[in-house]
């Protein structure tokens, strides 16, 4: 979708287009597809269904049609941390794999996946934001309302974490 | 670092199905109403008679006296359904997918979703209004008689189709 397209389906559906919000969500769904499955995990769907919710009933608010997908990126973030931050309370840390996968030259998307479980809901939330979206310290820090210096040190703490995972 | 490609991503990341798509929508569109179910059908069977617009929806939804497809590209859709008790008939916009179909016209919205559970089918349908007084107009849908009459009268069309197919 061009952006001309996606300001006019944004305007369309903030007037109550319901052709349009379905548009959005085709249009969003890989965004917060990826941040929620990354963040949440397993509760990755309910993560993104709650997102795609609080998107679509705060549409109205969205003053910049062109910001949506930045808007709908910080609406899913931190989503997907309270949904894994829920999940995480009520499990017991004893449930967590005692194996870890053995060392591979290419990370498979279990093997990822098993290393991102290790992690708290925090940590892979600055991950994801940084190596998989790209976003610099200083954004990574507004989105989720974290000092800098805090961002950095989760950023180490869970990189460190992942290489750990992969030298076992 | 940058962002990883979508090529080269192996973080998890998740999608939303039909179901949750829909009642992602039905909590942002007001006076919503939607009922859900397990149809003892198959899936194909299912969404072939709960998608025949010219054949099987005026047997499924009591207020469409008919509905001719008038155009076709990809996977939209324009349909003239007739309404009987108003005298009206109205332009359906149609977005028609495997068990995706979201409806709107000027008046009204009507949705589908449907999505395979072992031999049986998980339907949800969608209802609402366009008008004023679509709130009360959804309490009233959202009493569940209608749609839950329709969602019986699908799976009853669907076993028709299935036994029918079965003896020839």
């Amino acid at each position: 979708m061009s952006e001309e397209e996606l300001a006019a389906t944004v305007l369309a559906a903030q007037r109550g287009d319901t052709m349009a919000m379905d548009a959005l969500i085709d249009e969003l769904m890989p965004y917060v597809g990826k941040i929620c499955g990354a963040i949440a995990l397993e509760n990755g769907e309910d993560a993104a269904q709650n997102a795609m919710i609080a998107v679509l009933r705060n549409l109205r608010k969205l003053r910049e049609p062109a910001a949506l997908r930045g808007w709908a990126r910080t609406i899913a973030t931190r989503e997907a941390v309270r949904v894994a931050t829920q999940d995480r309370q009520r499990r017991f840390v004893s449930e967590l794999p005692d194996q870890v996968p053995a060392p591979v030259e290419i990370a498979t998307n279990v093997e990822v996946r098993d290393q991102l479980a290790r992690l708290e809901p925090e940590q892979r939330a600055v991950l994801v934001l940084r190596d998989l979206e790209g976003l610099r310290e200083e954004e990574v820090a507004d989105l989720l309302a974290l000092p800098t210096g805090t961002v950095k040190s989760r950023l180490h703490r869970a990189r460190a974490q992942f290489r750990k995972g992969w030298a076992q | 670092m940058g962002a990883v490609s979508a090529a080269q991503n192996p973080y998890p990341s998740v999608e939303l199905d039909p179901i949750r798509r829909l009642h992602a929508l039905a909590a942002a569109i007001p006076g919503a109403a939607v009922a859900e179910r397990v149809l003892d059908a198959p899936f194909e069977a299912v969404w072939e008679v709960a998608t025949d617009f010219e054949e099987g929806v005026p047997k499924i939804e009591i207020f469409v006296g008919s509905a001719r497809i008038l155009s076709r590209e990809g996977d939209r859709l324009e349909v003239a359904v007739k309404y009987p008790i108003v005298g009206t008939t109205e332009r359906l916009d149609v977005v028609l997918r495997p068990g995706w179909c979201w409806m709107q016209s000027g008046t009204a919205v009507a949705a589908m979703a449907a999505r395979p559970e072992g031999d049986k089918t998980r339907f949800a349908h969608l209802e609402a209004f366009r008008i004023p007084g679509r709130r009360v107009l959804g309490r009233l849908l959202a009493a569940k008689i209608v749609l839950v009459r329709e969602l019986q009268r699908i799976e009853r069309l669907a076993q028709d189709r299935l036994r029918a197919s079965q003896s020839s």
